[in-house]
């Protein structure tokens, strides 16, 4: 995991705990009243795969990580690199040199035994979490299904479409969110 | 895990690779037998939980992980309740009493290695799981705005979304477990 966060040119550093729950705490505020938002005002907007993909890719891809290069947490795969990663050593010409500086090295790519370790035993937390959720889902559109449940009018199909939505985007960001907020200060551990 | 299935008082060895695959395939394909039957009775209307009981089973009497029986150990590592009442007659018939319970869990607690095999699986069967829930919303989403995509298998945007549902909560159950059948070697080889 890496300790430090640029985002716009600037750098914050992200080895305490705190700061990284702090992270963690203000992105799913922002992305649960996004949902609120949709479901009270665009409803249409719960369902747009294109508007979810670049949300939750930018968020991964800024700040989570995990499923790409970037981000704080390294990728959970060995195989995902960037499209124009190169073996050393570095490529002689001008244009080439300006993209190596910015891409990563192969250090910072490939996870050790620890990381893999702490990555497996993220990912069975969230699995457990995730199954919990699927019930949360099930039941919702079983109800949805049984019409007006309990006197109180039957439970509109947009709110179950956001619930599921908020299921899917949790998938996508569940263990990176864990790692982050279970890993100790960084500081304290070197 | 373990290398022997008890099932109706018979011990099958299942340290073979092969007989852990064919276990695996044997349960999906029965698997599919009620959810597609089903369909014809009532729609899953009020059969789908049916199908929800058939992946508890499979993991009580096969696949273990959330049981202590079954042929992966626990993945909480705790042993069956002490119960100290007679068993039924129908379990008893059956050959299917739950054994004795000791004192101690230690049986039914996994070792490091079981663990981080556990957590690997269940690292692999995320990957499945996660892109299932992704294209389940999809699916909801798109049966509602395209209804009439759905004309040609005859199914109500509901209908399908709770299927798919069923069958995520059926894979969610037992996908770590038939990872780890399928994956781990031979165990007379490993020995």
């Amino acid at each position: 995991m890496k300790t430090e966060l640029r985002v716009a040119g600037f750098t914050l550093s992200m080895g305490t705990r705190r700061r990284r729950r702090a992270l963690v705490i203000v992105i799913y505020l922002f992305l649960s009243a996004l949902l609120c938002a949709a479901l009270l005002w665009a409803p249409w907007a719960l369902g747009s795969v294109l508007w979810f993909l670049f949300l939750v890719g930018l968020i991964n891809r800024v700040f989570f990580g995990g499923l790409t290069t970037r981000g704080l947490v390294g990728p959970f795969a060995s195989d995902i690199r960037p499209l124009w990663f190169r073996d050393d050593p570095p490529p002689a010409s001008r244009i080439d040199r300006w993209i190596w500086r910015r891409s990563p090295s192969r250090k910072d790519l490939q996870a050790d035994e620890r990381e893999d370790r702490l990555r497996d035993r993220v990912h069975y937390r969230s699995y457990r979490i995730l199954t919990l959720l699927t019930y949360v889902v099930w039941g919702l559109f079983a109800i949805v299904r049984m019409g007006p449940f309990l006197g109180m009018g039957s439970l509109p199909f947009d709110f179950a479409l956001m619930v599921a939505a908020a299921v899917a985007m949790l998938a996508l960001t569940l263990p990176q969110a864990i790692l982050l907020w279970t890993e100790p200060d960084m500081e304290t551990e070197g | 895990m373990r290398a022997e299935l008890v099932l109706m008082g018979r011990r099958v060895d299942m340290s073979r690779r092969a007989r852990r695959r064919a276990l695996v395939v044997g349960i999906y394909a029965v698997f599919a037998a009620p959810i597609i039957g089903l369909w014809f009775v009532d729609q899953w209307h009020s059969t789908g939980t049916y199908i929800y009981r058939a992946a508890m089973l499979a993991c009580w009497l096969f696949l273990g992980g959330y049981y202590s029986s079954g042929l992966v150990k626990p993945s909480t590592g705790k042993g069956p309740r002490r119960s100290y009442s007679t068993p039924s007659l129908l379990l008893l018939k059956l050959r299917m009493y739950p054994a004795m319970a000791a004192d101690d869990d230690r049986p039914y607690q996994n070792d490091e290695r079981e663990l981080h095999q556990r957590d690997r699986a269940h690292y692999q069967a995320y990957q499945a799981i996660a892109l299932v829930v992704v294209t389940l919303w999809i699916v909801a989403y798109v049966g509602m705005e395209k209804p009439h995509w759905m004309a040609a298998i005859q199914m109500t945007p509901f209908q399908m979304f709770y299927g798919l549902t069923l069958v995520t909560m059926m894979l969610i159950f037992t996908l770590p477990q038939c990872i780890l059948l399928w994956t781990e070697p031979d165990m007379e080889a490993e020995g």
